[in-house]
């Protein structure tokens, strides 16, 4: 007997994507279901076992300050801790940590089976219903017919999933896990763009047969950063990885073998990511290297695998056991599985709008790897923004959008829909314009105060934030209030010029090498709130100048960047527009200005015609 | 949608030439001249007819241009016709008739050929420049815009910076890579470089921007002294005049002139008083202000004028011409103007107002001394380099690896700025720049 069910949104998927976009749109207090192939592999680390890295660490923070599960379940089962770039600055900083694949999974699985309007099932989605351009639901392995408002499809590498090893190609998403085939055919006839993308693994390695004896050693932090705005201590034992090199002996087996791998074969057709060589690529282009570096990082604390990050490869596996022997501390190295690339489909996300919706499907987002991303964390920021709009969307309410001046979750998105991918997609610091305002220690209070507004944000972070908040602003106040002149400064040993102007409590913290313990010395009277609120202090204090430079620069980008370009433009009238530049607006159908000017190809000038047309049609209709 | 436009000059001419631009050259040149299309890029003489019917409108040169080889990169043709105003009208009035064709604004072919990347930003501003050229330095120095050469100039700064930009981007992004190291320190030779380079650039006495826009000469002087009659003497004197365009500020008249083949704009302002009239106040202000602009003051006095030195700690002297004018009145030349070596002219019976010019063209040749060596034409790349020259000024102040960030930010904008000056903005250049030179991947 089936019986029809009904969820406001459905999503697809138990990955990362599918992890956050599930708990966003039950956070927002519309019922929800996670559809996935099993349980047990929900919240599953594909690739290295490591969360967080410059620009990626920056997202979990955003996430987390969302109320997102990742930087939670991440503190949880991290056992490396580290902050990357610690001495470079503030902005630059990047949390990061190697992660016990196996407590990730437990964890996000506690997580998610216990959460508020959350039902999650195990039952392979293997159809989707439409009414012409709109999904109405699915219908499961078992035979259920289950009806929904909005889907969420987060199917990672699973559409049409190739692996290579060598030259052996098996159809797969995950090693030894079936791809998603039936829903790709389905989604073809609505002529979707689908490109293809390759990425690859290196071998898992047998701690126990690895001789550590001479090998670098790379500690955790003592002092560990957190992803969560909301931990406060760790409890797992942290463990170091151990570093080792490759050489000259390893480069020539590799060059002698490059016909066998399968990037190199021909066999592969996907665009593989620029940062992420495999090693029979790094080998070639940069064959004056003498040797590359390789991170032993352990997957678990409990576990025996070792992912050796750097050697990402696709030769056949008996050249693999060749390569690492011939590594230092690896000469009996047993592989407990053989790396390998994997080729899949992906959607075009010049398809979706900025909430992730379709514009080709109503209420179908897609969030993820499927759209040609790469990393846990670009996954999981997706998710978040589709599953907020998903649910946004049911309660009438207004979509929720975070530009480039706002977060890393902006500037991606921003990206992903206006300029495509070309390569799969990675956050970079670089990418963000206004870099020394996207901060991850700030990250909260750049962006839990918009969650607020929407109500997304429960109990325990709404007062941990409004007091983080409260403090803060009373501390401003009152370094803003006292004053000292040049002359008494120099006594407590800090030199400004003698002028006779005397400076604020703040103006003093800007100075170089001055901390709030100083400022304290100065002034015993100040109040000691937390560790945290003195960090935040000193730090707005670092960027003085830049920090109010890129402000104005943010508002005036944010005056043209806001523009809204009215739905119906009709891009054919517009004069001096070449038709390259036409038909990417036309298929593009920018939403403001600022988006506009960010589509590949795209010059001012032409975005400048575009604004004048704007402009003068309002003036029009005023008249 | 397809442009056109009359492209020679207006008037009765032996040619004219049209040129069409877009998806629908082909049909156009089919529908008017009712046979094949010629062959590309080859003068061929057809008949032109009216579009609906066979009437015949002109015999003429057709040049077809297939895209992308040709100005715009689009389609385009040419039409070279007899250029009266009659048939001008006549093809142009067909051409109108054709669907999806329109007039072009000014400038829209080379803003297509813009937009098309046919041609880049500065020199697309070169055409721009070429086409106004009134003196033969102004053409000059248009053409050595289009050739490139201060284009090439831009860009290999810019690639400079970028090119260390990407070892800053590269540490802050790829922390545990096997990457050059000292970066701070090892950049800094490079950038200096290119910093000393622009700071030189920079100091240029604007010649550029004044063969461009021309020699400011501003008119200065208390009020009923001739300053206006001056003006007019030079802009009736017919071999100086290339044109005049009056009234562009209620207060400020201007005139192009000629002299010498080099270009110069001559400015009458408001006449100097004490005064309490908000709205003669504001009109000094303005004078002064036009003064401290030009590169020479013409400072215009008569025998009678009294309590004029209050304005002179506000001109730079040394860059004006004193001229008592009204010497036909036969009387006495101010005593406290002596010390400036005065020209006493008449304007009204012409006295001795070519001492006066040769004054000013002592002038002209001191400011265009040097005119081979230009790279700045327009404020806004003045602007531009500017502001980079002081972003390299800041990071050359960060030295410890605290200020790695910094230093980072302080190139970054400092690219921008040039990447502005050129027309190029765009992270994937930095992370494509990242990707050749390091070999990334953890």
């Amino acid at each position: 007997m089936t019986k029809d069910v009904f969820f406001d949104v459905v999503v697809i998927g138990g990955g990362h994507a599918g992890c956050e976009a599930a708990a966003a749109s039950a956070r927002l207090g519309v019922s929800t279901a996670l559809y996935t192939h099993k349980i047990e592999t929900i919240g599953e680390m594909s690739c290295n076992p490591a969360i967080g890295g410059l620009g990626k660490g920056h997202l979990v923070r955003e996430i987390d300050a969302l109320d997102g599960v990742m930087g939670e379940v991440a503190d949880k089962s991290g056992i490396q801790f580290r902050l990357l770039n610690r001495s470079r600055g503030p902005a630059v900083r990047g949390p990061r940590t190697q992660s016990d694949r196996s407590l990730y999974k437990k964890y996000m699985q506690r997580k998610l089976l216990n959460y508020c309007n959350l039902s999650v099932f195990s039952d392979p989605v293997i159809e989707f219903i439409f009414y012409k351009n709109v999904v109405k639901g699915i219908i499961t392995q078992s035979g259920k017919k289950i009806s929904c408002n909005k889907l969420i499809l987060t199917t990672g590498t699973f559409l049409n999933g190739l692996i290579h090893i060598g030259e052996n190609k098996t159809p797969a998403g995950r090693f030894n896990e079936k791809p998603t085939t039936g829903l790709s055919e389905q989604l073809e006839k609505f002529n979707f763009s689908i490109g293809r993308l390759k990425t690859g693994t290196p071998p898992r390695l047998d701690r126990d047969t690895i001789n550590f004896a001479n090998l670098e050693e790379q500690h955790a932090d003592v002092d560990p950063y957190f992803f969560s705005f909301l931990t406060d201590k760790i409890t797992n034992a942290q463990v170091s990885c151990r570093m080792t090199y490759t050489n000259e002996k390893v480069h020539s087996i590799i060059s002698k073998n490059i016909k066998l791998s399968a990037i190199y074969s021909g066999d592969i057709k996907g665009i593989g990511p620029r940062y992420c060589p495999s090693i029979e690529d790094k080998v070639i282009k940069f064959s004056d290297k003498k040797r590359h570096q390789i991170f032993l990082e352990p997957e678990g604390l409990n576990d025996r695998t070792v992912y050796p990050n750097g050697i990402s490869t696709s030769l056949p596996a008996e050249i693999q056991a060749e390569i690492c022997n011939n590594i230092t501390g690896l000469e009996n190295v047993k592989i407990l599985r053989p790396g390998y690339a994997i080729e899949y489909d992906y959607v075009d996300p010049r398809e979706l709008f900025l909430t992730l919706e379709t514009k080709k499907i109503k209420n179908l987002f897609l969030a993820g790897q499927i759209n040609g991303t790469t990393g846990y964390e670009e996954a999981a920021a997706q998710g978040l923004i589709a599953g907020i709009n998903a649910a946004q969307s049911i309660k009438k309410s207004e979509p929720f959008i975070l530009d480039r001046s706002e977060a890393y979750i902006g500037v991606m998105i921003d990206d992903l829909v206006t300029k495509g991918v070309a390569e799969p997609y990675r956050m970079f610091t670089s990418r963000a314009e206004y870099r020394l305002s996207l901060r991850a220690d700030n990250a909260d209070l750049r962006l839990t105060q918009k969650g607020i507004d929407i109500g997304l944000i429960t109990d325990q972070r709404l007062k941990i934030y409004i007091e983080k908040f409260n403090s803060l602003e009373k501390m401003t106040k009152i370094l803003t209030n006292l004053n000292i002149s040049p002359s008494k400064v120099e006594k407590f040993g800090v030199n400004i010029a003698k002028d006779g102007i005397s400076r604020n409590a703040e103006q003093i913290l800007s100075q170089k090498d001055v901390k709030m313990s100083k400022i304290r010395e100065i002034w015993p009277e100040i109040p000691f709130k937390s560790k945290e609120i003195d960090e935040q202090l000193e730090i707005k204090a670092h960027y003085r100048g830049y920090l109010n430079k890129q402000k104005a620069d943010i508002l005036a980008f944010k005056k043209d960047e806001n523009l809204k370009i009215p739905e119906g433009v009709n891009y054919d009238i517009l004069s001096g527009l070449s038709n390259e530049v036409k038909s990417k607006f036309k298929k593009i159908r920018p939403k403001t200005m600022g988006q506009a000017l960010r589509i590949d190809g795209i010059t001012p000038a032409a975005v400048y015609i575009l604004l004048s047309h704007v402009k003068r049609k309002s003036i029009k209709n005023i008249a | 949608m397809t442009i056109y436009a009359l492209s020679s000059g207006a008037g009765l001419s032996g040619i004219a030439v049209i040129r069409i631009s877009g998806s629908e050259t082909e049909k156009v040149i089919l529908t008017l001249t009712k046979k094949v299309l010629p062959t590309p890029r080859v003068a061929t003489l057809r008949k032109i007819f009216s579009c609906k019917s066979n009437d015949l409108i002109d015999e003429g040169i057709i040049i077809w241009f297939p895209g992308p080889n040709s100005y715009t990169g689009e389609d385009m043709a040419e039409f070279h016709i007899h250029g009266s105003k009659a048939v001008i009208q006549a093809i142009l009035d067909n051409l109108s008739k054709i669907e999806n064709c329109r007039l072009a604004e000014a400038g829209e072919f080379t803003k297509t050929a813009l937009y098309n990347e046919k041609i880049n930003l500065l020199k697309a501003e070169g055409i721009g420049d070429l086409i106004a050229s009134e003196t033969e330095i102004q053409r000059k120095q248009a053409l050595k815009i289009i050739s490139g050469k201060n284009s090439y100039k831009f860009n290999s700064w810019r690639e400079i910076l970028l090119k260390n930009l990407a070892n800053f981007e590269a540490k802050i992004d790829f922390p545990d890579e096997d990457l050059p190291i000292d970066i701070l320190k090892n950049t800094k030779k490079d950038i200096d470089v290119v910093r000393s380079e622009i700071k030189k650039t920079l100091n240029d006495s604007k010649v550029g921007e004044r063969i461009r826009e021309g020699f400011k000469i501003a008119i200065l002087g208390p009020t009923n002294v001739g300053k206006s009659s001056l003006l007019n003497y030079f802009s009736n004197r017919e071999v100086a005049i290339v044109s005049e365009i009056a009234g562009t500020t209620r207060d400020v008249i201007e005139v192009h002139l000629n002299i010498d083949g080099f270009p110069v704009v001559m400015f009458d302002t408001a006449g100097i008083r004490k005064s309490e009239d908000e709205i003669e106040k504001k009109g000094i202000k303005l004078a002064l202000k036009k003064a401290q602009d030009a590169d020479l003051n013409i400072l215009v006095f008569e025998p009678k004028s009294v309590d004029f030195s209050h304005f002179f700690k506000d001109l730079d002297l040394k860059k004006s011409i004193f001229v008592v004018n009204k010497s036909d009145l036969d009387l006495k030349k101010p005593e406290e103007l002596e010390q400036y070596n005065p020209i006493s002219i008449s304007v009204k019976n012409e006295i001795n107002i070519d001492q006066l010019i040769s004054q000013i063209k002592k002038n002209l040749k001191i400011k265009f001394v040097n005119i081979e060596d230009t790279t700045i034409t327009r404020e806004r790349h003045r602007q531009q380099l500017m502001q980079c020259a002081s972003y390299l000024d800041d990071f050359f102040k960060k030295e410890s690896e605290n200020d790695f960030d910094k230093a980072a930010e302080d190139l970054r904008l400092a690219t921008r700025h040039l990447g502005m000056l050129v027309g190029k903005v765009d992270v994937e250049e930095i992370l494509g720049s990242i990707f050749n030179d390091f070999c990334i991947g953890k």
